[in-house]
C-alpha cells in the first residue's frame, strides 16, 4: 500500500512538473494592476482579443479606485509586485533608487515605437520619475479633459430664465429650478445645485464664480502659494453656498452621498446643471444613462454655463488641467520576465488607434461599429448598446486614462460635436493655478491630511450655526499647524525660483 | 517524632510534573496544538512588527535598512491634532459603547429566558442575533435610505407630520448632524450586537440549577425577585469576565461601522485611532506612525485587561480570567 502511495505521490509530482514544462512554452504571461470603478467579468470579449492580437496572455487585476493605493502599497511590502502598474509621488521616485523598475529604453526603439512616436524630443525626460536616458515610467496624458459646467435648457425655457452669466443669475436660476417645478411633474422634488464632498468636481465652477481654483494650490497676490482656503474670497464664497443650503438650494446630502449618487440626480432629473466633463455628461452618459427622453443631439439639451467675475470681468471657467509630470504613471515591475512584451502591450493597447479602440470601444462589428470612422462617428450593437453590458464585456474599463495615455486617444476621437465643442471653448476660458511639477516633501508628509482638513472645512463652514469667520479661523490653524505652513513655504519657494 | 518512620516525601520538579500530565493526558493537549499554532503563527509571530513604529520604515527599502529612531515617532504622533482628536473620540465613543453596549445583552439574556414559548424564543433568538452577520456597509446603505433628505423614509415621514398636522419638527440627516451621529452609532451598534451578546448569557443562564429557582419560589419569590436573588448572582462570574473582555478591548471602537458610517461633516467627532491608522498607513503608507498608534493602543488595552482582572479579583476572588 505504502509503495502504492509512493508511486502515485511521484507520478503526481512528475505531472506537475509537466504542466510547469508546457505553461513556459505557451504565450507568455503579463499581469497588469489597472484601477476603476466599473464591473467586468474576469473573462471577457475584450481580454480575448488582445490576447489573441499581442499573442500575450494578459492577466489583469482590476482593482476599485478607492482601493488601488492601499493594495499597491501592501504589494509593494510584501514584494509580489504585477508586472505593469500605474504608481505615483515620492513611493515612485523610492520603487526607482530601490532597482525595483525597469527602465524601458533599452526596449522602446524594438518594442514600444508608437511610445517614442507619441513623445516629443525631451517629453519623457521632464518625466520626474525618468533619469537622464532611462525611461522607469510613461505619463498618462490623456486626462487633459476639463470639466464644464453644463445647464438644461428645457428647464431654463420652463422657468423663463435665460443661461446665467453671473452670480447673482445663477443663484436665481437656483432658486428657480428648485421651486418653480421645472420639470412639470408637479412635485417639489427638484434641488438648484448638487455637489458631493466624495466628487470634488462637482465644486469646481462655483467657485471659480469667485476667482477660486478649486481644491489646488491658490497664487496669493503676495506671491504665497497655498491652499485655496487661503484664497481671499473663500468666505465670500461659503457665504453663498451657504445662502443655498439654508434656503434649500443646495441638496442637503452633500456631505455624505456618494460621487455616483450625485452623478444620478443629474441623469435621474433632480437637478438641472451639473458640473462634471462634458464628456461624462455629453457622450459617455448620453443617452443611455438619462432616465427622461433626451434629444439625440446632446447640444439640442444642454448648454455651457459662462460666469462672469464681477471684481475681474474674466469668465470663469474650470480649472485648467495639466499634463502630469508628477504624479501617476506606468511602469514595469524589475521582476517582470519579459519586460520586452510588458512594452509590445503598452505599446499596442494604449498608444495604437487599433489598441486604443479596442480597449476604448471594444471589439469591433461585435461590440460597436463605425458609422464614419474619419469623425469618430460610430454606434454601439446589440446587446452591447447598454453601458452595463459592454462594460462586463470589457468595454471602456481597460482603457486605463480613457481610451490610452496619447493626448489623441480614442475617447477623444469620439468625441461628439458638443463634447468636442465644449472642451475646446471651456479649454479658452480655464482658470490657472499654479501647477507644481515635482513632489514637495511637505506634501507627501502631510498631504492627505490637510486635504482632509480643507474637506471638513468646507462641509462644516456650509453648514455651521456658529460664527463662520471663528470657526474659519480654526481651520485655518489647523491646516497650518498640521504642516500646513511648511507645505506653504516650500510650494512659494518652488515657485518663486521655478515659475 | 511522629513523621520519624516516614520517608521524605519525593519532591516532584515542575517540569516532571508536566511531562507525567502530558503523559496522562496526551490526546487533550494535542487538542491544544491547532490553537497553540494559530497563536504563534498569527498572534505572536506578527507582534516582530511592532519594531515597525520605532524605526523609520520605508515599504520599498524594507525594515532592514530603516534607521532606529526609538521613541521619536511616538513624539510625532502624540504631537498630531489629528491623533489626539481620534484619541479622545476613541474613548468616548468606546465608554458610550460599554455604557449602553454592555449590559444590554444581559437585559435581553433575562427577557428571552422568560419567554414560556419554547418556539416563540427561538424565534426571538434568531431574531436578534441575526443583524450581528450584516456587515456595516450594509447597515449604512439601510441607515442612509432612512436618513437621507431626498428619499430618506424618517424624513418623508417627518414631512408628511409637519404637513398633516401643521406642526414644524426640524427634519435633519441624523448622519450628518455632530449632535445626532454619536447617537445614531450607539443605536446602530445596539442592533447589531446586543442580540449576538446573548448567547453567551443564555447558555450561562442554562447551567444554573434549577433547585435554586424551586427553593426560591417555595419562599416566595415572583419572577423578578428570582431574576434579581438567583439569575442575576449566579451569572456574576461570566459576567465579571466579560467586562473584563470589553474594558480590555476598549480601544476597539469599532472601525468597520465608523469607517462606513463617518463622513466629512461628523469627522471631528467620528474619527477614532483605527481610522486615522487606515488612513496613515493603508493611504499614506506611512507605516511607522500607524503602527505605533497601534501598539499605544494594544499597550492602552492590556494595561486595563490588566486592571480589571486585578480589581475583579479583589471584589470576588473566584472570578477575572487568571
Amino acid at each position: 500500500m505504502k509503495k502504492l502511495l509512493s508511486l502515485l505521490l511521484a507520478l503526481l509530482l512528475c505531472l506537475s512538473a509537466m504542466s510547469v514544462v508546457s505553461a513556459e512554452d505557451g504565450p507568455h504571461t503579463i499581469t497588469f494592476m489597472l484601477s476603476g470603478d466599473n464591473t467586468v467579468t474576469d473573462e471577457n470579449l475584450v481580454l480575448s482579443e488582445i490576447r489573441q492580437r499581442t499573442g500575450i496572455n494578459l492577466v489583469v487585476n482590476y482593482i476599485s479606485s478607492g482601493d488601488y493605493q492601499t493594495k499597491i502599497n501592501t504589494l509593494i511590502a510584501a514584494n509580489t509586485l504585477p508586472d505593469i502598474f500605474s504608481i505615483s509621488g515620492q513611493t515612485a521616485l523610492d520603487l526607482r533608487d530601490a532597482g525595483k523598475l525597469t527602465d524601458m529604453r533599452p526596449y522602446l526603439e524594438e518594442y514600444g515605437p508608437h511610445i517614442l512616436a507619441s513623445y516629443e524630443e525631451g517629453e519623457l525626460e521632464e518625466l520626474l520619475i525618468n533619469e537622464g536616458d532611462a525611461v522607469y515610467g510613461l505619463n498618462d496624458r490623456s486626462g487633459l479633459v476639463i470639466n464644464t459646467f453644463l445647464i438644461r435648457k428645457d428647464w431654463l425655457e420652463k422657468v423663463g430664465l435665460d443661461n446665467p452669466t453671473s452670480v447673482d443669475e445663477l443663484y436665481e436660476v437656483m432658486r428657480a429650478f428648485t421651486f418653480d417645478d421645472p420639470d412639470g411633474n408637479g412635485e417639489d422634488d427638484t434641488y438648484g445645485y448638487v455637489a458631493a464632498i466624495k466628487a470634488p468636481n462637482t465644486w469646481e465652477h462655483v467657485f471659480s464664480a469667485f476667482g477660486i481654483p478649486f481644491n489646488v494650490l491658490n497664487l496669493l497676490e503676495d506671491g504665497t502659494v497655498t491652499t485655496y482656503m487661503k484664497n481671499p474670497r473663500y468666505l465670500e464664497c461659503i457665504e453663498f453656498l451657504r445662502t443655498l443650503y439654508s434656503e434649500g438650494i443646495l441638496d442637503p446630502d452633500f456631505a455624505t452621498m456618494t460621487q455616483m449618487e450625485s452623478f444620478e440626480r443629474f441623469w435621474n432629473g433632480k437637478v438641472g446643471m451639473f458640473n462634471w466633463n462634458s464628456v461624462g455628461s455629453m457622450r459617455n452618459w448620453y443617452p443611455g444613462r438619462y432616465v427622461f427622453e433626451v434629444p439625440e443631439q446632446p447640444g439640442d439639451l444642454f448648454a455651457r454655463i459662462e460666469i462672469v467675475d464681477d471684481e475681474t470681468g474674466e469668465i470663469c471657467g474650470g480649472k485648467k488641467p495639466y499634463a502630469d509630470l508628477s504624479s501617476y504613471c506606468a511602469v514595469i515591475a524589475k521582476s517582470c520576465e519579459h519586460p520586452e512584451d510588458a512594452i509590445r502591450l503598452l505599446d499596442y493597447l494604449y498608444y495604437t488607434p487599433e489598441g486604443g479602440d479596442l480597449v476604448f470601444l471594444g471589439v469591433e462589428d461585435v461590440m460597436y461599429r463605425w458609422i464614419d470612422k474619419e469623425n469618430g462617428l460610430y454606434e454601439r450593437i446589440g446587446e452591447y448598446a447598454d453601458d452595463v453590458t459592454h462594460r462586463a464585456a470589457g468595454g471602456y474599463v481597460y482603457s486605463a486614462g480613457r481610451g490610452g495615455w496619447t493626448v489623441d486617444n480614442s475617447s477623444v476621437r469620439t468625441y461628439n460635436a458638443f463634447a468636442r465643442e465644449s472642451q475646446q471653448e471651456e479649454m479658452a476660458v480655464a482658470r490657472d493655478w499654479p501647477y507644481i511639477p515635482v513632489i514637495l516633501d511637505a506634501y507627501t508628509e502631510y498631504g492627505t491630511q490637510l486635504n482632509a482638513i480643507e474637506m471638513e472645512a468646507l462641509a462644516n463652514l456650509i453648514v455651521t450655526t456658529g460664527d463662520v469667520e471663528a470657526e474659519y479661523a480654526e481651520y485655518i490653524a489647523r491646516w497650518e499647524n498640521e504642516g500646513g505652513l511648511q507645505y506653504e513655504a516650500e510650494a512659494t519657494q518652488w515657485w518663486a525660483d521655478n515659475r | 517524632m511522629v513523621n520519624s518512620g516516614c520517608r521524605p516525601k519525593k519532591r516532584v520538579s515542575a517540569w516532571h510534573s508536566f511531562v507525567r500530565s502530558l503523559h496522562m493526558d496526551f490526546l487533550l493537549y494535542a487538542l491544544l496544538i491547532p490553537g497553540l499554532i494559530y497563536f504563534t503563527v498569527f498572534k505572536y509571530a506578527p507582534m516582530y512588527g511592532v519594531i515597525i513604529g520605532f524605526k523609520d520604515y520605508n515599504i520599498v527599502s524594507g525594515l532592514d535598512n530603516a534607521n532606529w529612531l526609538g521613541f521619536g515617532i511616538f513624539r510625532d504622533l502624540f504631537q498630531r491634532a489629528a491623533f489626539q482628536r481620534a484619541f479622545m473620540n476613541n474613548i468616548i465613543i468606546s465608554f458610550l459603547k460599554i455604557l449602553w453596549g454592555f449590559p444590554m445583552p444581559i437585559i435581553l439574556s433575562l427577557l428571552i429566558n422568560e419567554v414560556r414559548s419554547r418556539a416563540y424564543k427561538k424565534y426571538v433568538q434568531t431574531t436578534v442575533i441575526l443583524p450581528h452577520f450584516i456587515s456595516w456597509f450594509i447597515i449604512y446603505g439601510m441607515l442612509y435610505a432612512l436618513c437621507n433628505l431626498s428619499t430618506g423614509a424618517i424624513p418623508q415621514v417627518l414631512k408628511s407630520i409637519n404637513e398633516t398636522f401643521g406642526v414644524r419638527i426640524d427634519i435633519v440627516n441624523y448622519l450628518a448632524q455632530k449632535e445626532t451621529f454619536l447617537n445614531v452609532l450607539i443605536i446602530s451598534y445596539l442592533w447589531q450586537s446586543s442580540g449576538y451578546g446573548t448567547i453567551v448569557y443564555l447558555a450561562a443562564i442554562t447551567g444554573i440549577d434549577q433547585q435554586l429557582y424551586e427553593a426560591a419560589m417555595i419562599d416566595g419569590a415572583g419572577k423578578p425577585r428570582q431574576m434579581w436573588h438567583v439569575t442575576l448572582p449566579c451569572l456574576r462570574p461570566t459576567i465579571i469576565i466579560m467586562l473584563i473582555f470589553r474594558v480590555g478591548s476598549i480601544m476597539n471602537a469599532g472601525f468597520d461601522q465608523i469607517f462606513a458610517m463617518s463622513n466629512s461633516l461628523v469627522i471631528s467627532v467620528a474619527d477614532i485611532i483605527d481610522t486615522y491608522v487606515y488612513r496613515i498607513g493603508m493611504e499614506e503608507a506611512k507605516f511607522s506612525l500607524a503602527t505605533a498608534a497601534g501598539l499605544f493602543k494594544s499597550v492602552i488595552g492590556l494595561v486595563l485587561v490588566l486592571g480589571t482582572n486585578w480589581i475583579a479579583k479583589k471584589v470576588d476572588p473566584e472570578s477575572g480570567i487568571m
